[in-house]
């Protein structure tokens, strides 16, 4: 509690240093004070919320989940085997190389303004990290662990059910909550790229008429977004994956 | 009866010298018997060989006159770490090996509540591992180890991480459980003092290659008490193992 005290206040003391400083430089368009921020995330509500949240949750929650398919997917075929880990790995060291933002211009050449494109650049971004921690929970196995279930006859199947899945499922949380960040910040630039919708493309739009109030408020959305899916993830985790600290 | 007849085992990694030569012994239906030796002298490997975790390369491995390799759920196995799996209730834990087996959910529940009150935890049926502690862990594992419903127990130094109270306790405990089951138990341990307890003859392995066991009797009836350890006849055949695994390390 006293941590969190000491976070809000650090957190409030600096919301007033901007108050104040922004209120002094009297420049609002581009350096709007957080009461502005407020002020136009009220009233640009509708369009901000009802158009353009609603257009960025479909591309981060499509995305993610088509991100957490393949990442589980590919970190369960590495594990069966080491020659397809050996032929697989590296391809991925190479894709987690590529700067997404650099790149996802030619997403919008390939498809245009459209969620595919958005849903390109998240999965991209983030199946990475999924596939690796979980392949690295998946080898973290107990093998003696293994040894006793193979002592009462058990088949791979249920080594996997019984053992991996299990001993996987706090490095897969983990990666979640590392990913999701990620997912949010590839939705926003993927729309500011290229977009007719979503809070990236609004708050680009937003830049060039000089709006920096609406700005801050469509940054803030995204913020809240990130923040609200890590708090989910750290629920479940803590909720139904109790067993982290005995693996 | 389990028998090892002229068994040869060399593994397949590692150094390729031979752990067990012509090695045989037999331990009859019911019996608890325990197998000392010094660190590293094969005792794990006997168990590993019995658990079907290694293949031999000569001799064979029986039970009733049947070859192991043709046998299933011949035997169960309990390890000296207790390996309950932290993501399962206790009862789940002892539930395992009957999944594994595919046995009917309820009977895996209805053989899990009965042999937790075996152990006398059916109050923690419903917990997780790390709400008990160290010696209650090893009764759950010891239940789980029933619930594998073999003949054979395979206990491999289950007592060896606990600390010494709980640790005798859990000796007398296995007495009365052994008693009860009337199950065969093979006991591997380096505490000569828990083996002569528990045990009606003491397998002493030595050398490298192990090529034979020389077997002591331990003449006392059961139920045992910790004051029947020491009878003079106990004390001297106490300190006859200790000099012979004394002498066994000094060569090795």
């Amino acid at each position: 509690m006293k941590k969190n005290l000491s976070a809000i206040v650090t957190g409030a003391g600096l919301l007033i240093l901007w108050q104040i400083g922004a209120g002094l430089a009297g420049i609002s368009h581009i350096l709007p004070r957080p009461t502005d921020v407020l002020v136009c995330l009220w009233n640009k509500r509708e369009v901000l919320f009802k158009v353009h949240m609603v257009e960025t949750l479909k591309a981060i929650v499509i995305g993610y989940l088509i991100a957490i398919v393949i990442g589980v997917l590919l970190a369960v075929i590495m594990d069966l085997s080491e020659k397809l880990e050996a032929m697989m790995y590296p391809v991925f060291v190479i894709i987690e190389t590529i700067p997404i933002m650099c790149i996802a211009p030619l997403f919008v050449l390939w498809f245009g303004y459209t969620l595919s494109a958005r849903i390109l650049a998240i999965v991209l971004s983030t199946f990475f990290s999924i596939t690796v921690n979980t392949f690295d929970g998946l080898k973290k196995i107990n093998k003696e662990s293994c040894e006793l279930m193979k002592t009462y006859g058990a088949k791979t199947m249920q080594l996997f059910w019984h053992i991996k899945l299990p001993t996987a499922l706090p490095y897969f949380m983990t990666s979640l909550k590392i990913t999701f960040p990620w997912a949010v910040i590839g939705a926003a630039i993927a729309e500011w790229l290229g977009a007719n919708r979503g809070l990236g493309y609004y708050s680009k739009l937003m830049v060039s008429k000089l709006d920096g109030g609406t700005v801050f408020a469509a940054v803030l959305i995204l913020s809240v977004i990130a923040i609200a899916g890590i708090a989910v993830i750290k629920f479940i985790d803590r909720k139904f994956v109790f067993w982290r600290s005995d693996i | 009866m389990l028998e090892f007849k002229n068994v040869k085992f060399i593994y397949k990694s590692g150094v390729k010298e031979p752990i067990l030569e012509n090695l045989s012994f037999k331990v009859e239906d019911g019996e608890f018997i325990s197998i000392v030796g010094s660190s590293g002298s094969g005792k794990t490997t006997i168990f590993r060989i019995l658990n079907g975790l290694e293949d031999i390369q000569e001799g064979s491995v029986e039970i009733d006159g049947q070859d192991i390799r043709g046998l299933k759920n011949y035997s169960s196995y309990m390890p000296q770490k207790d390996l309950l799996l932290p993501w399962k209730t206790i009862e789940k834990n002892v539930m395992l090996p009957m999944s594994i087996q595919k046995v009917d959910k309820d009977l895996q529940k209805e053989r899990a509540i009965e042999m937790l009150k075996q152990v006398g935890l059916e109050e923690y049926a419903n917990k997780y591992p790390k709400d008990l502690s160290g010696g209650m862990r090893q009764r759950v594992a010891f239940a789980r180890t029933l619930c594998a419903g073999a003949n054979l127990l395979l206990l491999d130094e289950p007592f060896s991480a606990l600390d010494y109270i709980t640790r005798i306790s859990l000796q007398e405990w296995l007495m009365k459980q052994w008693l009860d089951v009337k199950k065969t138990i093979v006991f591997i341990t380096h505490d000569v003092e828990e083996a002569i307890f528990l045990s009606e003859k003491i397998y002493v392995v030595s050398g490298r290659p192990i090529t034979d066991i020389e077997i002591k009797e331990v003449d006392l009836p059961y139920p045992r008490t910790r004051e029947m350890l020491l009878d003079p006849r106990i004390q001297r055949l106490k300190e006859d193992l200790i000099d012979k695994l004394r002498t066994t390390e000094e060569e090795e």
